[in-house]
């Protein structure tokens, strides 16, 4: 997989809802070309990959905006 | 006796017993491979797409390496009746590694140490020899049997080998441990090959392949790859406007994913509310939104670009008729 780029992305949290302890949902990244949105799961083929290649050093994952 | 005169009643209650049943192949629910008829293809029906990845077919996984070609739909005609379709893989420009198309297949501790009997349909362009190949993934390693080699005509053949499965030490992950079936086509050739029947299945004996219906292998399709694709101002899924601009959606699946899957859409689909008023472009703005996201259903935030009303409900429909969203939880 070719990763140009990857950005967590924050979780929607309704006003009335408690504060969640992981604030984020997703990591929207451009996969081969394609934006995709990747939830934070282990064995997730491309939550996998990005996790690889974070830890290679090749990649950065943007903080949420 | 005649075989005409045979009555229930003439069968003693032992005379029939499982092993002979199972040996004789009339048990259904045997082939371990989903899509091995080649039946299901939501993504498309063509690629030149090389590189790891799933392009065509539904669960078949493919890599032309540094080779080119097509992956693509073989109508069968009245080729090797009752299967309508194969999966052909046209390689146009030589590679100098070995293209792949393989299947992975969920969860090892089925296969552990289990003898499986594989069996397929083939035919090429003509003669060339293919590997098939297992590699049991086991504590997050590769375990690879014994390559085993084909030769492939140009006549349809029916091949079948048995083959016991490895036993490796350790602790089974169940993140990546599965079990990758393989077709290894040669390299410093161009060739067509075409592969349909493709069956799996425990124990030591070559069953006929076992045909499933097109809703059947849909839905076992759909665990690991659902798409909805745009059926021009049908509605999809209805939504809340969380603000002033992005209504979310939730999305039931048709059967349980294997996991929370990723999302991708088009970049031709537009979606529009029921008001006639456009949302905006899906890419990139679909994602997840609250963590609420499972295996039967996912919550989908799209980008409206104008200003919508809070807390009005949206009916979101594809104007584009080549518009999709994809959920992927491919192994």
């Amino acid at each position: 997989m070719n990763i140009t780029s990857a950005q967590y992305r924050a979780k929607f949290v309704p006003a009335d809802a408690p504060t969640p302890s992981e604030p984020n949902c997703a990591i929207m990244a451009v996969i081969d070309g394609v934006t995709v949105g990747v939830p934070l799961q282990a064995g997730n083929r491309h939550y996998a990959e990005i996790m690889r290649q974070v830890d290679a050093g090749t990649l950065t994952i943007q903080e949420a905006d | 006796m005649a075989l005409s005169t045979i009555k229930t009643a003439s069968i003693a209650n032992d005379a029939i017993t499982a092993d002979k049943i199972i040996n004789d192949g009339n048990l259904g629910v045997r082939n371990l491979i989903i899509n091995g008829a080649l039946t299901v293809w939501q993504r498309s029906t063509s690629s030149t797409s090389t590189g790891w990845g799933y392009y065509t077919a539904d669960r078949w996984n493919t890599n032309l390496r540094d080779g080119a070609g097509t992956m693509s739909q073989y109508d069968m005609g009245s080729e090797l009746q009752p299967f309508i379709y194969a999966f052909k893989t046209a390689m146009t420009s030589a590679a100098t590694t070995s293209p792949v198309v393989q299947q992975k297949i969920e969860d090892s501790r089925r296969f552990k140490n289990q003898t499986v009997t594989f069996s397929f349909y083939a035919k090429a362009s003509k003669a060339i020899t293919v590997d098939t190949q297992f590699d049991l993934l086991w504590a997050n390693s590769s375990n690879a049997t014994t390559a085993q080699s084909n030769s492939i005509t140009t006549s349809w053949q029916r091949f079948t080998y048995t083959v016991t499965l490895p036993n490796p030490s350790g602790s089974y992950n169940a993140t990546y441990d599965h079990l990758y079936c393989k077709f290894i086509l040669p390299i410093s050739d161009t060739y067509d090959f075409y592969i349909t029947g493709v069956q799996l299945e425990l124990g030591s004996t070559a069953t006929p392949f076992e045909h499933r219906s097109y809703g059947d292998e849909l839905r076992r399709c759909q665990r690991y790859y659902y798409r909805i694709a745009s059926d021009q101002y049908a509605y999809f899924a209805t939504g809340r406007v969380i603000n002033t601009s992005d209504p979310l959606c939730a999305i039931t699946f048709p059967t349980a994913m294997r996991l929370t899957p990723s999302v991708t859409s088009s970049n031709t689909a537009t979606w529009y509310n029921n008001a006639g008023s456009i949302i905006g472009v899906v890419n990139p703005a679909v994602h997840y939104s609250s963590g609420e996201s499972n295996i039967n259903t996912i919550d989908v935030k799209f980008q409206a670009s104008g200003t919508l009303s809070s807390n009005n409900s949206p009916m979101m429909y594809a104007f584009n008729p080549a518009g999709y969203i994809d959920f992927d939880s491919e192994l």
